[in-house]
């Protein structure tokens, strides 16, 4: 176990930030995971409950920071990068496979949890990952926390050549460079343009994590995102809804569905009327929508989103 | 020492490396560069050499391509980041017919796994394909996404295992032997000629064949999606199918066999190779040769 192989808060003074909570110092370790090196981020005693935390597309583990911060209980908390995202290794491939997720998931609770199944709390892909998992594994899985990570619009069959075809393209592109930024704050505030709700202190945080130093071989200096920009080709695997709903409705973990009101993925799917249906696929689902957050809740309403995850974790 | 007689190849191929999608693809040409183009995609475990036969066996003039897949033959293999996915093929074959064929469209004999790569390419990009030889390609077997947990089940539990060895043989000749029980229409001239191309000898005498174990990474293809894509095809299709193939046996069993083969607008016509398995062109080279060039040079 290392510390946290990142500097923290580093120019808060600078920005004028106030220190109102105290930050709870992580972890890093790191394991093999299917041939890749897996960066995973822990915090608190090893003896507390497991609780894994799994983040979005974009993110990194360590933006559950706010949430951990913001926990009464003693709980260990793991929460791994995805390959290609963070501190974990690029998988080298020239797209990136949803299903691969589902398999290194597989492996990493295996290596932390062999013995009982696990508490998940996710975000975004991470709940779309488990969504599929725990319908595959559902003894694997004894609790299922998603936030905004059931919503992905669907597409219909007739949508296949389509999809495939616009991949196809990405594919066939040059590479662009590296976009750069000037600095770790020049992102943090295209951060907050796109998310107002975001508070300057978090913005720095985020963009910390997200971000890397460019190196010199990279035009302009500056700060660059870390995940794998072969991400950004996409995928043509098709999400239907009606393959979906068969991993949904054998998920037997108690599930909470956290929602933001001002999400324009829930706008969609409660425009689409899909919303009704994905939700009468799940036997044990409670559902809690946080009216004023966005998609990324546990950036913008942590200290809420806490509260909630922890009485349902202590309820089940 | 091995006193078998080794098949002669008639024509000599000659081999050139082009970087596919990040990958090293190994692509073996025979003929004349001027001669018209001819891409021939081999199946699954298999490698571009097995088209030696069918090559020897033209009488016209072609400049054909055939490259290694991924993880096969001398294509870049056994390294962790390989994915294997089935669209990471149909990237692959857009990327080699823009390298090879960037300005007219491509006249395709393929077999199998890479029969089956064409027919949803030539469906995406209908433009980019002139005509296709599709060799055992639309029997290939595929998952409905509506009965797909049991398979997601099997695929999350062998990437659970680790990476999969690698069978050795004790000798070339015992590959060998095991191709010819594989495909008992092939001589044993040429199942060694092949065996030499197929597998990799150990300094122990053991051989390795040249196929990447690990492509059990990517195992889900959905049959649904494949259907939207064949009925785009517009470019002429011949369809040749192996009599004792266990592959369209299967098909036939299920009942798909009609509904597949339907979604062809453009098949020209369909040959049955009586004396063939699946791998018509180990089984019936000279035949496949003569129908393909038939085809490829009318109209």
């Amino acid at each position: 176990m290392i510390r946290s192989a990142l500097p923290q808060h580093r120019t808060r003074a600078a920005l004028g930030c106030r220190t109102e909570t105290k930050v709870k110092p992580s972890s890093s370790s790191y394991l093999p995971v299917r041939g890749l090196r897996y960066h995973v981020r822990t915090w608190g005693d090893p003896s507390a409950p497991k609780v894994i935390l799994l983040h979005g597309a974009q993110d990194v583990s360590a933006s559950w920071q706010f949430t951990v911060d913001a926990m009464k209980k003693d709980w260990h908390f793991i929460a791994p990068d995805w390959r290609g995202y963070g501190m974990s290794q690029w998988s080298g491939s020239h797209s990136y496979w949803q299903p691969d997720l589902t398999a290194d998931l597989n492996v990493l609770l295996a290596h932390f949890s062999p013995d009982e199944p696990a508490r998940l709390m996710t975000h975004s892909l991470g709940g779309n990952i488990v969504g599929v998992y725990a319908g595959l594994k559902p003894e694997r899985v004894r609790l299922f926390i998603n936030v905004e990570g059931y919503n992905v619009p669907s597409v219909t069959i007739e949508d296949t050549p389509k999809r495939y075809t616009a991949w196809l393209d990405a594919t066939a592109k040059e590479d662009a460079p590296p976009r750069t930024y000037p600095g770790y704050e020049a992102f943090a505030e295209r951060m907050r343009k796109g998310n107002p709700r975001l508070t300057p202190e978090r913005a720095l945080f985020l963009a910390q994590h997200w971000c890397k130093e460019a190196p010199a071989t990279v035009a302009g200096g500056g700060v660059m995102l870390r995940s794998d920009p072969a991400y950004g080709r996409g995928s043509p695997m098709c999400y239907r809804l009606d393959e979906q709903s068969q991993y949904w409705s054998r998920v037997s973990a108690p599930t909470l569905w956290v929602e933001g009101g001002q999400s324009e993925w829930l706008h969609i799917l409660l425009k689409t009327g899909e919303y009704a249906r994905r939700r009468a696929c799940y036997s044990n689902l409670t559902v809690e929508r946080f009216e004023q957050a966005g998609h990324n809740v546990h950036h913008e309403e942590p200290e809420r989103l806490a509260e909630l995850c922890e009485a349902f974790l202590l309820k089940n | 020492m091995d006193t078998r007689a080794i098949y002669q190849p008639r024509q000599i191929s000659r081999s050139e490396f082009v970087n596919i999608r990040g990958l090293k693809y190994h692509c073996r040409m025979w003929g004349r560069e001027d001669a018209p183009k001819l891409f021939m995609l081999h199946g699954s475990r298999d490698i571009s050499a097995s088209w030696q036969f069918t090559v020897d066996a033209l009488k016209h003039d072609w400049h054909i391509i055939a490259p290694d897949w991924r993880g096969c033959g001398l294509s870049d293999w056994a390294q962790s980041e390989i994915s294997y996915w089935f669209h990471d093929l149909i990237g692959d074959l857009h990327q080699l017919l823009g390298h090879f064929s960037p300005n007219e469209p491509a006249t395709i004999l393929a077999h199998s796994k890479g029969a089956n790569v064409t027919q949803h390419y030539a469906g995406l990009k209908p433009e980019r394909v002139r005509k296709f030889v599709n060799v055992e390609g639309f029997v290939v077997g595929s998952m409905n996404p509506l009965y797909s947990i049991k398979r997601m089940e099997r695929w999350l539990a062998r990437m659970a295992l680790g990476e999969a060895r690698e069978p050795r043989y004790d000798s070339l000749h015992s590959f060998a032997e095991r191709l010819q029980r594989g495909n008992p229409r092939l001589s044993p001239d040429r199942a060694m000629w092949l065996t030499q191309q197929w597998c990799l000898e150990q300094p122990d005498g053991s051989v390795l064949q040249r196929i990447d174990p690990a492509q059990k990474r990517g195992g889900i293809y959905y049959i649904t999606e494949g259907l939207e894509c064949w009925k785009r095809i517009t470019a002429p299709m011949l369809v040749v199918e192996g009599c004792s193939s266990g592959h369209a046996k299967r098909i036939h069993d299920k009942g798909e066999y009609e509904m597949r083969l339907g979604t062809f607008k453009t098949m020209v016509s369909l040959e049955h190779f009586p004396e063939a398995t699946h791998n018509v062109h180990l089984d019936e080279p000279e035949r496949l040769a003569e129908v393909s060039e038939k085809f490829l040079l009318q109209g």
